[in-house]
């Protein structure tokens, strides 16, 4: 007993990424708890997402084909099942909004500690987490008590496992209990509107009336690209009709919260603050030192943003 | 119809603080209406407004000290009928209170209550668990659905047709058979302001206190299993980290910096 | 036939039978009846009306005088359009004229020749009486033709509004119709009795008389036309008579009654909210919530449009238009709307009379009063309006949050409590604390200055002033409270009334003479509204602002202020300061000593327009065309006598500094201008020696 089992997420003939941290993660635990790492794959084309999430470092895959999307009920079920079936000494899944909805019900129901939105972890003899608080502000360890644990991992934070593997993959015979599933999924929306949805990206260029033109929108496109981020702004640049309103960062736009947001030409007004001031690591650059932006902003570069720029287009491109 | 609605209290820190072994500074906390909490609040309350014969009551419960009953007031001024609040000197001492325990501790409120649906917000603002609405599901046997952003009740049908928002601006449109738990997200509603005096008005609206035990939980035997060893604050600058030099200089400084940060490749 | 003039007067009702005469008495009693039902209509609207909350009635030798002498002199259109005043002071003067001629007509007519079997009517009092008729009427003509000028003419835009119409096309024709055609009867008259010498005195009708005469009519034409133009005359007289109360001309009586009724402090000192008050009663939710003042306000307004003109959220393309917020309600109140049915005054979203995006537009700024030429209180009506949306929870975003933000620490920022004297701390030396020692100036920082870091820049030179001047003074540190004047205005009056009772106690526990204010809106709540509370101790001369404390300092000699710099700059009047509270010399006055070049822009002083700050502005994010404060930026730099040359826009508020840094750059003015507090002007001049 001393297995960890992980369980994969897809969506719509997609296995996302986080299955991938989750095995990089397993792995690390596993390692730790010197057993071996399984991954349950449940619901959809499960082979095909099963030779997806089949990287170095898992030792099994466990597939239940039952129902095509997610469903708590189905996942639940199964999830306790292979549990009951594998015996693993630690719960992994991913925090994410499908986590949410199962993975609370599983730890209730199999009576395993739960710890959420685990950021790190480390283990001797047994589990202690790290988690944030009060909104970031703080970090907090947590021992967790008992042999057996369930927790989910915050997406992003463990590499994703890129290596091929060769685990074998298995079919679990789950004994779903239709009668005990008591929701029912009619259909999915797409709504970010636009393009593209800013306040999923984690990596953003956003500029503001430090640009001054319109024909200076290249440049940052430019940069941008180059960068492979997304490029958003302050409200002025949409209000000129220069970038859409999916583009608009700020109190009456969306509100971002990306690893890196470099803020080029924004002056940082109150109402753009409250849009992006809960990046993880804000640039700003600007040419005036005393822009509000450099209240909150871990870097800065006080300079002509047409010198540096290019400049930094061209280290990128 | 009834509505239960989990009010809780969240502690706010100061951007500037100070650790005071496992806890913040006293000085530095202070305590305000869960924001996902709120959302959930004018939604039942919506409910209750959109139902013309005046036969939806919604109850909030809160598992808090006396002084979280400034932040119930908020909530019964916003329209809850009455309220529920859960402690005692016991629950005081635990160190962490985790969805499990919370979980346990509301399941002695529905099972006093009965509530047809309960609300409850996707997380606390201070602790962040997102999963004692959930969890209660689980523990009271109740349907449910997590991260609910757009909600059309069929009371008759006993059905939920929710919108769940999934990541990436994709939302999941799922039923729910009632009774159920909806964790909901915030942006579903506007929140009403609760004026200041209509929250001293609210004072003549009910609100029980009840101990653990007078709702059957033994909070003894539900002493979680998560001890906290530690608190600190994340490495991070609040000063800003200026770079020097011409254009080139400052470009290639932060080159490697978005390098070090792992949004672009080395 | 000439007939023998043995007299010199006028038959009346010449060539109008007895039958005719009791024609034309039962008439004008049907007329009058008419009136006086529609007066007492209108009064019992009033009637119906809520109480308001501030005595109106009293004093009344200073309101009659009041009253009367706005009326007499007209005081009050002249101000901001100088043609307006003349010409409406001609109509004013010869209607009033005309009304009081026939009045003693009648007097002589029905009274005084029945009791004494004589006529006054006759000789030189005849002839005094035509002059100043005719001249007046004349007067009189002039007035409402220039009136029609400036409606079609030159198409006025503040005359055409939302609820401009026929009604005002109708009343100011009429008065023209009635004013000529009266000469026309005269003048006929005269023709038709053959020109009696002694009419030279009625010049006008004399001269008409004369043109007819030249073109050709007979003497016999005039007499036989009299009796046809002489009803016409009459008649549209008491279908205007009838009239009156139940449309524009009703304002006659509303806005001399309105004038009388005013409330000096309107807008400036809010009225309170009763102690045992439910949040369903606060605001206005039904029309008759609105107070008999109120109401009488909506009938006051004669569509003049000058409060929208003056209004710069207006201006701005914001959704606000003082005027047709008024006469909405009105328009509401008399079942004459598009709503059938009762719905909601005011409502975000939704079916309501007004809808929260225009209150929210709202400024708290009063040009609209100041320009109002009879004293209607648009500010009551929008902040009773701001008070029924708090308390039904439909409050901004915006504004909710920032509402938290003093609930929770004190101030708008939602910044730790704690962190307020942080500013202090760059200082090289002390700030003395009010709270532990007794002082003469007891100085409230306020919340910009203490949190927003440019505005720290003007309280650290503020300190540097006062320091320099070894002025006794002292702060209220971490306990300070933020004033609360705009949370009043944006309609959270609980907890207005929680902020009032805390900064009374933590003030009422220190000793001093005088608070001293940074920013004009403490200056105003602490002086205005502060000491209606039971809680507060102090009275309004306790109370002032810095400008007039540091303007005192140099008169007394205390404070020597170089005149070092050099600088061409223009000074804004803040609304909080000027127009709400009369100061406007002191602060010209400090800027004048520093030697700068002071040159004024054309909105000044009670003219002064908006940052765009007040009202909530400061926290909402508004959709409008141009920011009030690039407008006033603009003004700045091509409107005063030295256009361009202007380097420094000078400001004595914290929340104009916040505004207008902030237009400088969304303006494009980075470059040509900069914002600069009258303390920091101060400051550096003393440093410059």
């Amino acid at each position: 007993m001393s297995d960890v089992l992980t369980v994969a997420e897809h969506r719509q003939g997609e296995l996302r990424p986080v299955s991938h941290e989750l095995v990089t993660a397993g792995r690390e635990l596993a390692d730790a708890s010197g057993g071996d790492l399984h991954v349950a794959v449940i619901s959809g084309d499960v082979d095909a997402y099963a030779e997806a999430v089949n990287r170095a470092g898992v030792d099994a895959i466990h597939t239940v084909d039952h129902g095509e999307e997610f469903n708590h009920d189905i996942y639940s079920q199964a999830v306790e099942q292979l549990y009951a079936e594998l015996d693993p000494q630690y719960l992994v899944m991913p925090h994410t909004v499908n986590g949410l909805d199962y993975a609370p019900a599983v730890a209730t129901s199999l009576d395993l500690p739960l710890a959420t939105d685990v950021i790190d972890f480390s283990h001797n003899g047994s589990l202690s987490v790290t988690r944030e608080t009060y909104g970031g502000k703080v970090e907090a360890a947590i021992e967790i008590e008992g042999d057996n644990a369930a927790v989910t991992l915050r997406p992003t934070e463990w590499e994703q496992a890129t290596e091929a593997g060769d685990a074998a993959v298995e079919a679990f015979d789950a004994a779903i209990d239709e009668d005990a599933v008591g929701s029912t999924v009619t259909g999915f929306e797409e709504v970010a509107g636009g393009d593209v949805d800013i306040s999923e990206a984690d990596f953003i260029v956003s500029i503001g009336r430090g640009i001054e033109e319109e024909e200076n929108l290249d440049m940052v496109w430019d940069l941008a690209d180059a960068l492979g981020a997304t490029l958003a702004s302050s409200r002025p640049i949409v209000d000129n009709g220069w970038l859409p309103q999916n583009r608009q960062v700020g109190q009456s736009g969306k509100v971002v919260t990306p690893d890196v947001y470099i803020a080029i030409g924004i002056s940082g007004a109150v109402q753009h603050l409250a849009g992006m001031s809960g990046a993880d690591t804000i640039v700003a650059i600007n040419e005036d030192p005393d822009a509000p932006i450099f209240d909150v902003a871990d870097y800065g570069i006080v300079g002509d943003l047409f010198e540096v720029v290019p400049e930094l287009t061209e280290l990128f491109e | 119809m009834r509505v239960l609605v989990t009010v809780k209290e969240d502690e706010v820190v100061d951007d500037e603080f100070e650790i005071d072994g496992l806890d913040i500074g006293e000085q530095y906390v202070s305590y305000e209406l869960n924001e996902w909490d709120d959302y959930a609040v004018e939604e039942a309350v919506q409910l209750s407004e959109a139902d013309e014969d005046d036969e939806v009551e919604v109850v909030t419960a809160t598992i808090g000290p006396e002084r979280s009953e400034e932040t119930i007031r908020q909530a019964l001024a916003k329209g809850a009928d009455r309220a529920v609040r859960v402690w005692d000197d016991d629950l005081a001492e635990v160190d962490v209170l985790d969805p499990t325990m919370k979980a346990q501790l509301l399941a002695g409120v529905v099972e006093e209550v009965e509530p047809d649906l309960v609300l409850t917000g996707v997380q606390g603002g201070d602790d962040a668990f997102g999963a004692t609405g959930v969890a209660l599901a689980e523990t009271v046997d109740y349907q449910w659905a997590a991260v609910v952003n757009d909600l059309d009740l069929d009371a008759d049908a006993g059905v939920a047709s929710v919108h769940r928002e999934l990541e990436g601006g994709v939302e999941e449109l799922t039923d729910v058979d009632l009774p159920a738990v909806l964790s909901i997200q915030t942006g579903i509603n506007e929140p009403r302001y609760a004026s200041l005096r209509g929250i001293r008005q609210a004072q003549s609206k009910p609100l029980d206190v009840h101990t653990p035990d007078e709702l059957g939980v033994d909070v003894a035997e539900l002493e979680g299993k998560l001890t906290l060893t530690s608190i600190a604050e994340p490495e991070s600058e609040s000063d800003t980290t200026l770079f020097e030099g011409d254009a080139g200089e400052q470009a290639e400084r932060l080159s490697d910096l978005l390098e070090d940060e792992g949004v672009v490749e080395g | 036939m000439i007939p023998l003039q043995a007299e010199v007067t006028r038959e009346t009702f010449w060539q109008i039978g007895p039958t005719g005469k009791a024609v034309f008495y039962y008439l004008a009693a049907v007329a009058i009846i008419i009136l006086l039902v529609g007066v007492v209509r209108r009064v019992n609207s009033y009637r119906a009306a809520s109480e308001d909350p501030f005595e109106r009635v009293g004093s009344v030798s200073a309101r009659l005088r009041k009253g009367v002498t706005d009326m007499v002199s007209n005081r009050t259109l002249f101000s901001g359009d100088t043609f307006a005043g003349l010409w409406h002071i001609f109509v004013f003067w010869g209607f009033l004229t005309l009304l009081i001629a026939t009045t003693i007509l009648g007097i002589d007519l029905d009274l005084w020749r029945p009791l004494t079997g004589e006529s006054f009517f006759v000789g030189d009092f005849y002839l005094s009486y035509s002059f100043v008729v005719d001249a007046m009427g004349l007067l009189f003509v002039i007035g409402i033709g220039i009136a029609i000028y400036r409606r079609h003419g030159l198409s006025m835009e503040r005359l055409w509004g939302a609820h401009s119409g026929n009604e005002d096309v109708l009343f100011l024709w009429t008065l023209f119709v009635l004013g000529v055609g009266g000469y026309a009867v005269e003048a006929l008259r005269i023709l038709g009795q053959g020109f009696p010498s002694f009419e030279t005195v009625s010049f006008v009708g004399w001269g008409l008389a004369s043109a007819f005469s030249l073109v050709g009519i007979s003497e016999g034409m005039a007499t036989a036309a009299y009796p046809v133009v002489w009803w016409s005359h009459a008649l549209l007289a008491f279908g205007f008579v009838a009239w009156v109360p139940y449309g524009k001309p009703f304002h006659m009586l509303a806005s001399a009654a309105n004038l009388m009724t005013s409330d000096e402090k309107a807008g400036v000192r809010l009225p309170g909210v009763p102690a045992d008050a439910s949040p369903e009663e606060i605001g206005p939710s039904e029309v008759e919530d609105f107070s008999w003042k109120q109401t009488l306000d909506q009938d006051a307004c004669t569509k003049c449009g000058r409060c929208s003109s003056a209004c710069p959220a207006n201006a701005s393309g914001r959704p606000l238009d003082p005027r047709k917020v008024i006469l909405d309600i009105k328009e509401y109140r008399e079942g004459r709307s598009e709503h059938d049915g009762d719905v909601p005054i005011i409502a975000d979203g939704g079916t309501s009379v007004i809808d929260a995006s225009t209150m929210e537009s709202c400024m708290s700024c009063m040009a609209c009063m100041e320009a109002c030429p009879v004293d209607i209180e648009h500010l009551t009506h929008f902040t009773d309006m701001n008070r029924r949306l708090t308390e039904s929870g439909q409050m901004d975003e915006n504004v909710q949050e920032a509402m938290m933000n003093v609930f929770r620490e004190g101030n708008t920022f939602g910044d730790s409590a704690r962190t307020r004297p942080e500013w202090t701390e760059d200082l090289d030396f002390e700030v003395p604390d009010a709270r532990e020692q007794a002082v003469e100036y007891l100085w409230y920082v306020g919340d910009y200055p203490s949190y927003d870091g440019r505005n720290k820049e003007v309280a650290k030179a503020l300190a540097r002033v006062f320091h320099e001047a070894d002025v006794d003074y002292g702060i209220l540190y971490e306990d300070e409270q933020t004033d609360g004047n705009d949370v009043r205005r944006v309609g959270e009056e609980g907890l207005y009334e929680q902020l009032v009772e805390e900064n009374s106690e933590t003030i009422g526990d220190c000793e001093f003479d005088t608070i001293v204010c940074t920013d004009p809106h403490s200056f105003n709540t602490f002086k205005n509204e502060y000491p209606e509370f039971e809680a507060c101790d102090w009275s309004e001369g306790d109370v002032a602002h810095y400008t007039q404390v540091v303007e005192q300092l140099v008169e007394t000699g205390q404070l020597r202020v170089p005149g070092a710099l050099d600088y061409t700059v223009t000074y804004h009047d803040p609304c909080h300061l000027g127009r709400f509270n009369g100061e406007y010399e002191a602060p010209r006055k400090l800027v004048q000593e520093t030697g700068c070049d002071l040159h004024e822009m054309p909105r000044n002083r009670d003219n002064s327009y908006c940052c765009g700050g007040g009202g909530g502005g400061l926290w909402l994010d508004h959709e409008e065309e141009e920011k009030p404060s690039e407008e006033r930026l603009r003004e700045a730099l091509e409107d005063t006598q030295a256009g361009s040359a202007v380097e420094k826009f000078v400001v004595a508020c914290p929340m104009c500094m916040t505004m207008y840094e902030d237009g400088r750059k969304t303006g494009g003015y980075e470059d040509d201008i900069e914002v600069v507090g009258t303390t920091e002007l101060l400051a550096e001049a003393l440093t410059a020696s």
